[in-house]
């Protein structure tokens, strides 16, 4: 996690319009949400992963945070493809067990097909967004779209004190097992439940400390500060229209020339 | 007296869980000085400094600001909160923003200034302490020195009148911690009243105008720091140390290897300057003998 946050601070896309990126990564997101084209959907894929690249994030890297939904998606697509039913009628490959019949029948496959290349193209925005944009611009932008105050503090705050409590809690993990606290199976237990629940008071602490050196800077309820500026860039704007104007175009194309559905509903 | 920028006058402060901080303290505290409070952990350093901004509310005595006794409401308040500044002991727990530049635009931002001047003074405080080279990077990969340095300037930005550092050189390697003091002499040339809180007696010693010690939630003693570290029964009793300076000053003196005329050293040079290049009474015995 905190190498896609490191990448957001320093990949070559850092100076475009964060809202310009929010949007691209949230239309073709859902337009991978909607489409029934396995074009549209792999081509979403490949146009995200190019754009990842184009930021100057080794390709070796996107694959490997790649492999994190990767295992979630396999089960999942696995779970729909395979069915039991009564009978062996309609089943590409089976096993008869009697009563039963578990198999992978063909609608099921081509659903799960379409569920795993959906998947593909909106966790690739979704890594798109979070490895080329910074989470504080993010948090701009939403607050520009009108997000109320209370949402966008939450946001704030949180994402800066996941660092504190994740430093916190290594140092406790550290200081627990230079004094054997992991030895075996046992004490571990014991420890890792000592240090869940001091990181509970420590963090309900920096919470109070946080609200004293706040208010010792004027604080009165509401968190303001100085908005980055950035130049918007019309290339970029007409560039993201098209791109996913074209997905859309793929999509419907499939769509009236009984594309995959058209295969299933058949 | 010349006039008192900020006072505590009998505080007596005792925190919710029954410990009682501080008692029947009493502080006055000159405009334009560098200030040291001295004192050992737990001495009450903080809980006073946080009186000094109306964080927290004294349960006897008073506050006074400028003369003029804090009341509590809320315009006293925000006052006292653009006058006074307090950058606390850990950085971590002052920056709550993930931006530098946002997080260093807060205090200004709060004081209802123009977005322009804001800008201004976000920059000149990122200059004034040498962060401005930080201004894209997320507060949480910063170092710990660089942290210090942009909660430093969170409170530079709000140019306040009176400054408190909560222990600033605290965990600082040596060049940091020059830089910092460096810092604390520029603010106290411009004419700000600066207050720092330290159990480090060689510093308070070679900077301080003048040093208040704390123990046990009262002031134990106050003085010039010439004679604050004079007194040897009162150190041990406040279980001080000698800053450095001072005994290598007086074993020189009562050797008789110093200049006849020279006043108390306040730091490495001073001291090297009493020691007299060739010709000095010790240096003459010594050439007797021979
Ligand atoms: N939030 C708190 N709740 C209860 N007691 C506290 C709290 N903060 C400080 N204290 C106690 O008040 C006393 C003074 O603490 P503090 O002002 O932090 O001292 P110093 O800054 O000089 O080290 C200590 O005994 C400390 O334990
Ligand atoms: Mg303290």
């Amino acid at each position: 996690m905190f190498q896609i946050d490191q990448y957001a601070y320093s990949n070559r896309l850092l100076t475009v319009h964060p809202g310009e990126k929010l949007a691209f990564a949230v239309i073709t997101m859902i337009i991978c949400l909607i489409s029934q084209s396995l074009a549209a959907l792999l081509a979403a894929a490949v146009l995200m992963a190019g754009a990842v690249i184009l930021a100057g994030i080794p390709l070796r890297v996107y694959l490997k945070l790649m492999t994190v939904p990767a295992s979630f998606l396999v089960i999942a697509v696995g779970a729909v493809a395979v069915s039991i039913s009564g009978n062996g009628e309609g089943y590409l490959w089976g096993v008869d067990l009697g009563r039963f019949y578990i198999g992978i029948g063909s609608c099921n496959l081509d659903l799960s097909i379409l569920l795993l290349c959906r998947s593909l193209g909106a966790i690739s925005c979704l890594y798109f967004l979070s490895l080329t944009t910074p989470m504080v611009e993010v948090i701009s932008i939403l607050r520009k779209l009108r997000v109320p105050p209370l949402f966008i503090e939450l946001m704030g705050l949180i994402y800066r004190f996941i660092f504190v409590l994740v430093e916190t809690a290594e140092s406790i993990y550290t200081s627990q097992s230079s004094r054997l606290g992991y030895r075996n199976l046992k004490t571990g237990y014991s420890s890792l439940g000592i240090l869940a629940a001091n990181l509970l008071v420590r963090a309900y602490r920096r919470s109070e400390i946080l609200f004293t050196t706040l208010s010792s800077r004027g604080y009165t309820g509401e968190i303001r500060v100085l908005e980055t500026q950035f130049a918007v860039s019309g290339k970029n704007i007409l560039a993201i229209m098209a791109i996913d104007v074209l997905l859309i175009l793929l999509s419907l194309a499939e769509m009236s020339g009984g594309g995959l559905i058209g295969r299933i509903y058949n | 007296m010349a006039e008192s920028i900020i006072e505590a006058v009998n505080v007596e402060y005792r925190y919710p869980d029954g410990t009682v901080a501080l008692s029947s303290l009493s502080m006055s505290i000159e405009k334009g000085k560098k200030i040291a409070v001295l004192g050992s952990n737990g001495a009450g350093k903080t809980t006073l400094f946080l009186h000094f901004n109306a964080v927290l509310k004294p349960s006897g005595g008073h506050i006074r600001f400028g003369g003029k006794e804090i009341n509590y409401n809320r315009k006293c308040i925000e006052e006292l909160r653009s006058n006074v500044g307090i950058v606390f002991q850990d950085p971590d727990s002052q920056l709550f923003s993930a931006s530098v530049v946002q997080e260093i635009s807060f205090g200004p931002i709060n004081m209802g200034l123009p977005r322009d001047e804001v800008l201004s003074r976000v920059s000149r405080a990122m200059i004034d302490t040498e962060t401005d080279q930080l201004g894209g990077r997320p507060t949480h990969f910063l170092s710990y020195g660089q942290k210090k340095r942009v909660s430093i300037a969170d409170i530079l930005a709000m140019d306040p009148e009176v400054i408190i550092f909560d222990e600033p050189t605290a965990c600082l390697d040596p060049r940091l911690s020059v830089h910092v003091t460096g810092l604390l002499d520029q603010l106290s040339r411009k004419g700000k009243t600066v207050i720092l809180s330290t159990h480090d007696v060689d510093l308070a010693y070679s900077w301080a105008d003048y040093i208040f010690v704390i123990n046990g939630g009262t002031v134990s003693g106050e003085g010039k720091p010439e004679d604050i570290f004079r007194d040897r029964d009162f150190l041990t009793r406040n279980s001080l140390e000698r800053p450095w300076i001072i005994d290598v000053f007086d074993e020189l003196m009562s050797k008789g290897l110093v200049l006849g005329d020279c006043p108390a050293p306040r730091s490495r040079e001073e001291l090297l300057d009493c020691i007299p290049a060739s010709e000095s009474p010790g240096r003459a015995l010594l050439k007797k003998i021979k």
